[in-house]
Order: C-alpha cells, then structure tokens, then sequence
C-alpha cells in the first residue's frame, strides 16, 4: 500500500514542479517504486521539467473519463530509472474543472496498490486545481520561498489543508539564500518554521544548476555538482527515514575568520 | 594591498547595521496573517462574540445588536477593540461595578485554531456543578493512616495472641488512655498455654 504525497504551495513559480521531479527521481533511484501525477491541467510542466514531453500518448484527464483502457496505458516510464519512476501527465487543452475530486481519489486509492508513492503536482491556487490534486492526498509538503507573499500564501494553504482533515504536513523552503539571510534580509529558517508552524522537512539553496537541468530535462539530483541536487537528496532520506536529524554544516568560528584576514591569499 | 580594501566588507559582516529589511518582513508578516486568518475564520470571532456578550452580560445590560468586534492597527502592533454599547450595570448582591464601556485586548500572536480550543475548554468549564453528594461519591471516605500490613512471623503471631489473652475485659476503654501497667491475674489461663 503505497503513501500519496501531493505538494503544493498556494503562490505559483516557487518551485513545486521541480521538487516533485527531483524527490520523485530521488525515491526511485533508491528502488521505491513512484509514479509522478501532473495536477496541473491545462499548464503542464511536470513532463518538460523531466524531459519526458515527447512521450505523451494519454494522460490524466484519458485516465479518468475511460478513453483508454487503464492509467497503465497511460504511464510513461522513465528510462534513466529502472522500472522505478513513472510520469501521468495532464491534459494541456482541457481546463482545471475537467477532472473532479472524487475521480482523483479513485484513481489515487487505485494506484496505491501497485506503487510506493504516489507525488502528486498541484497547481497554484485555492480552487478546484488544488482541490482537484489534495482530494486523494495522505501527506503533503508544502513549498515556500523566505519571501513574503510566498509565506502568506502558504499560511492559506496549510489553513485549507487543515480544514480538509489532511494533518500530516511538512514544509520545504526552496529558493534559500544564506548570505541574504547572514546579513538580515531575507526571512530566516527560523522566522518561516515560526510563523507557518509546520514540521521542517528540507532547506534548498538558491542553485543556478536548476535552470541548466531544467533546460535539459534532467532532474538536478542526478547533477552531481548542484547545491539544490544535494539538498533533495538529503530530503529524500528524510521522507524514507522520517527521524532523521538535520545535517548543519558548521559555521567558521570568530577566529578562523580573523586568520583569514591576515593571512595572505595567493592566487 | 588592493586586497585590504575588498576585505573591508569583512568589518560589515562583523557590525552590521541594526536595520533589516529581514525583520520588517516578518513583522508585517506577522501582523497580515492575524487579519487573513480571522478573515478566513469568521466563526471563531462569532463564538468570541458570544462569549463575550455572556461574561459582559452577568455585569451590565448591553445592547447586543449594537456590538463591534474587531482588529485595529496601532504603530506595528495590533490590538482587538471591541465597542459595547451599555443600557445600565446590573445591581449584584456583592455590587461588582465596571466602569469601562469598552474592552481592549492586546492579541500578539495567535492561532484561529488555538482560540477555538480555548472557546472550547471554557464552554466545558461552564458544565453544572455537582453537588457535594456527587462529589463524595466520587471520593469515598478512606482511613488518614491506614494500618501498614505487618509481617505476621509466627513470633510475632504468638505476641499478638499473648497480647489479646493478657487484655482488660473491658473493652470500651478508650486506646490512647494511660493506665497503669497492671497485672490481671489469670494465672489459669497462662499455664494452660505453657
């Protein structure tokens, strides 16, 4: 029996996609077995973001009116993973109303027996989008950016899940920039997890790798040598191995930093 | 040498300035969110206008159609102003006056989640109370100093049937009252057990 994980966050572009790309690609590298569904009717990007957007045959909205026999039909498996990681796109001509609630939790209670996990994209927004994507959900993760409106919006969000009865949330920040936060203008880890008050599940720096990866289709934990690849891989063990405690790398001390400063660097 | 200058930002990162845009954000975070969820959440000030209308009720007569509850702004903090038209203070036996007509809360920080659990926890406060006899049913009388259970050692249960042999027949008298250590003589009885 598998979990169904749907990530959301309320504002759009704050990096929903990619984290469903990149902790899908990262349970299934470890030998879960995931399936990856697209929420976002009408504005699909969960297949260009994996590079799979030429395989398209059927999707959602073919899954869950029978145009064709089973969402088997419809999966589309990804080579790089070995029988590991499935996509179900969406519907790129359709509209957000196509798909009903009760008709994704059908097809969520359906494939859970054949799959690990289950991630689904919801799209931006409160309406029936997100209702559309939350209806078959057992956990959620909630993105946000250090970033105020970002922050307001997620606050909604956690307030409608909450309304919904889905009480196991958890909170990545994405888009996190420590020098901004050392000098005070950005919104701390701390500030966020305060006002949200939501269990922390991952920290994503603010990687210039993430637009190389998405130009080529490839999720950036594969990409041995982004910041943002390393710290989905770190959220992956935590979504396996839920106790485990958070990695912080130590800062340099008072001292190291007067050494530096007197000592002369040759380049 | 040119090198010196660039690390001048070294001393910013040392002392920087008290002024964060950082903590103004979070500050006006805080502040937006308070109005968002009680917007989000108009049952929750529903039930807290109800129970005010209750405590407010027991004092003085208030004209109920009348009341405005809400939050204001004041410089960065934010407060729940609440304005109760007043008819006439009730007369109690103990003659409780309040003189404020209009109650000021100061609300910080809080969850729409948290208040509703407290509207909660004080509606099952205000269940019936129960009588003493209630009360004494449910906690019955029990001994101050109950006995400790001894070690019954043969020894120690032939001193205690020793004890009972060599008691006054007289058993109305009361324990703690001091008598002489006097000897009843019932001498047949003693070497019957010898």
């Amino acid at each position: 029996m598998g979990k169904v994980i749907v990530i959301t966050s309320g504002k759009g572009g704050v990096g929903k996609t990619t984290a469903v790309a990149n902790i899908g690609s990262g349970l299934a590298k470890v030998g879960k077995k995931v399936a990856l569904i697209d929420g976002d009717i009408g504005l699909r990007n969960l297949d260009l973001i994996m590079g799979l957007e030429n395989r398209i045959v059927f999707d959602l909205f073919d899954v869950v009116h029978k145009k064709c026999r089973s969402y088997k039909q419809a999966l589309i498996k990804d080579k790089r993973f070995s029988d590991t990681l499935f996509l179900l796109p969406a519907p790129q001509s359709k509209e957000k109303d196509a798909v009903q609630p009760e008709q994704m939790r059908q097809l969520c209670e359906e494939m859970k027996t054949e799959f690990d996990f289950l991630i689904i994209d919801c799209p931006a927004g409160i309406e029936h989008g997100f209702k559309n994507a939350v209806a078959g959900a057992d956990e959620a993760i909630i993105i946000t950016n250090p970033e105020v409106s970002a922050v307001r919006d997620a606050d909604r969000i956690i307030g409608l899940l909450e309304a919904q009865e889905k009480n196991n949330l958890s909170l990545i920040i994405n888009r996190y920039k420590k020098e901004l936060v050392k000098k005070g203008d950005m919104l701390s880890i701390d500030d966020v997890r305060e006002i949200l008050n939501v269990d922390l599940l991952g920290i994503v720096p603010e990687d210039e790798r993430i637009l190389h990866c998405s130009n080529k289709g490839e999720p950036a934990i594969l990409d041995q040598s982004s910041s943002a690849g390393e710290a989905y891989r770190s959220i992956v063990e935590r979504i396996i191995n839920p106790g485990l405690e958070f990695n912080i790398k130590k800062e340099k001390g008072f001292f190291e930093k007067v050494k530096n400063f007197f000592t002369l660097k040759r380049n | 040498m040119f090198d010196f200058l660039k690390r001048f930002d070294f001393w910013n990162k040392l002392f920087p300035p008290k002024e964060t845009t950082g903590n103004e954000a979070k500050q006006r975070l805080r502040l937006v969110l308070i109005h968002d969820r009680a917007d989000v959440n108009p049952e929750v000030m529903n039930l807290l206008k109800v129970d005010l209308i209750d405590v407010i009720s027991k004092y003085m007569e208030i004209d109920i159609n009348a009341i405005d509850i809400g939050f204001e702004r004041k410089d960065g903090s934010i407060a729940l102003a609440a304005n109760i038209p007043v008819i006439r203070l009730r007369n109690l036996k103990d003659n409780i006056q309040k003189e404020e007509q209009k109650v000021e809360v100061n609300v910080t920080d809080f969850s729409a989640k948290e208040l509703v659990n407290e509207t909660m926890k004080r509606k099952e406060e205000q269940a019936p109370r129960e009588t003493s006899q209630q009360t004494q049913n449910r906690y019955p009388r029990r001994q101050r100093y109950p006995k400790a259970q001894e070690e019954q050692t043969p020894r120690k249960r032939a001193r205690k049937n020793y004890k009972k042999s060599y008691a006054p027949e007289n058993k109305s008298e009361p324990k703690n009252s001091k008598k002489p250590a006097t000897i009843t003589t019932q001498p047949a009885r003693r070497e019957g057990n010898a």
